[in-house]
């Protein structure tokens, strides 16, 4: 029994070294890949007012704290223009497409995590 | 050939073969020099100056105080870092990993003597994933410009010069001057491979996204920005 235990330790030990900082960058959950990369534009809660909103810009980016605004979309333009842009979906072009920074899970999961922030 | 001639060309060959070593020799010592400022002046705690070994995560990135300088010579344009030491005016609007915090611009200031080798130091750091065989010319371009501002949407993150006035976004680095500061190779080397320089970043990775002829064209405006 003793045996069997240290057998695993040695073995699966050395795996979960090497998977824990595979986690840290692949395991963001949906709230960290928005503090990472939504809030550059939409603002740290959500209300499009991040520092890339600035007056020079065109359009203001969009609210999603704002039910009004976000009912507009549907879950699947959500995930449309986070996957492929703005451009590409008859949106702002200021969006940029999101296709080969995250994977369609977190995409995913982002969509949910608006969805929790518009509370619509 | 008379004696005089045969003693003249020796004498020449003896000089010149003095006179490449003194030079490598005084080069070598510039950059021992540059290298001690840069340590001496504790550059090194807000800037690496060797690839990390690992593999980063966004915590290791996000505590970082200032850019990545491993690949100094591959993406600055000779001259650059020598003049930008003296007079270390912001490239970011805001201060390094901040999307709040104004860059508080206090780089600190070198003379010229010792900004000529820190920047002679860098500028021998060299990336091997530098795409150094692609010719990419600066210069505006319809496509590029196009791509700049439609496709890729860069100046949401990036401020340009319009025509005098500045527009854009504020979170990524200033692309003013852009002509004067980076290397177009390494602009396109970003583009088609941002993972080997800057594996975790806000930027989305646009690899992929586009034909090797728009990056191209891209990289040409990227850089030859005003």
């Amino acid at each position: 029994m003793r045996i069997k235990f240290f057998v695993q330790v040695f073995l699966l030990g050395p795996l979960v070294f090497f998977a824990v900082p595979a986690l840290s960058s692949f395991g963001a959950t949906p709230r960290d890949n928005y503090a990472f990369y939504c809030v550059q534009c939409h603002g740290a809660e959500g209300r499009g007012d991040g520092p890339n909103a600035t007056e020079s810009q065109p359009v203001d980016p969009r609210n999603h704290r704002s039910a009004y605004e976000m009912k507009k979309l549907t879950d699947e333009e959500i995930i449309d223009v986070i996957r492929n842009g703005g451009a590409a979906t008859s949106k702002s072009t200021l969006m940029p497409a999101f296709r080969r920074t995250l994977s369609d899970k977190e995409i995913e999961g982002l969509k949910g995590y608006l969805r929790e922030l518009c509370k619509c | 050939m008379s004696k005089y001639i045969r003693l003249v060309l020796l004498s020449v060959f003896i000089l010149t073969v003095v006179f490449s070593f003194l030079l490598s020799s005084a080069a070598r010592a510039v950059e021992s020099a540059g290298s001690k400022t840069f340590i001496s002046r504790g550059c090194g705690s807000c800037h690496r100056t060797a690839r990390p070994a690992g593999p980063v995560t966004r915590s290791s990135e996000l505590a970082k105080k200032g850019p990545d300088l491993w690949y100094a010579g591959s993406k600055f344009r000779e001259g650059f870092l020598a003049s930008w030491l003296v007079n270390p005016t912001p490239i970011r609007p805001l201060a390094y990993n901040s999307l709040e915090e104004k860059n508080p611009a206090d780089h600190p200031r070198l003379d010229v003597k010792t900004a000529a080798s820190v920047a002679s130091y860098l500028m021998d750091l060299k990336a091997a994933d530098l795409m150094s065989s692609v010719e990419i010319r600066p210069g505006v371009n319809v496509r590029g410009r196009i791509l700049f501002i439609k496709k890729f949407a860069c100046y949401g993150c990036h401020l340009v010069n319009v025509r005098g006035n500045k527009a854009g976004g504020l979170s990524g680095p200033s692309l003013e001057g852009t002509v004067r500061r980076l290397n177009p190779q390494w602009i396109y080397s970003l583009l088609i491979n941002q993972g080997a320089f800057t594996p975790v970043s806000r930027m989305p990775i646009y690899e992929g996204l586009a034909r090797e002829a728009e990056i191209k064209a891209l990289a040409s405006y990227v850089a030859g920005l005003k």
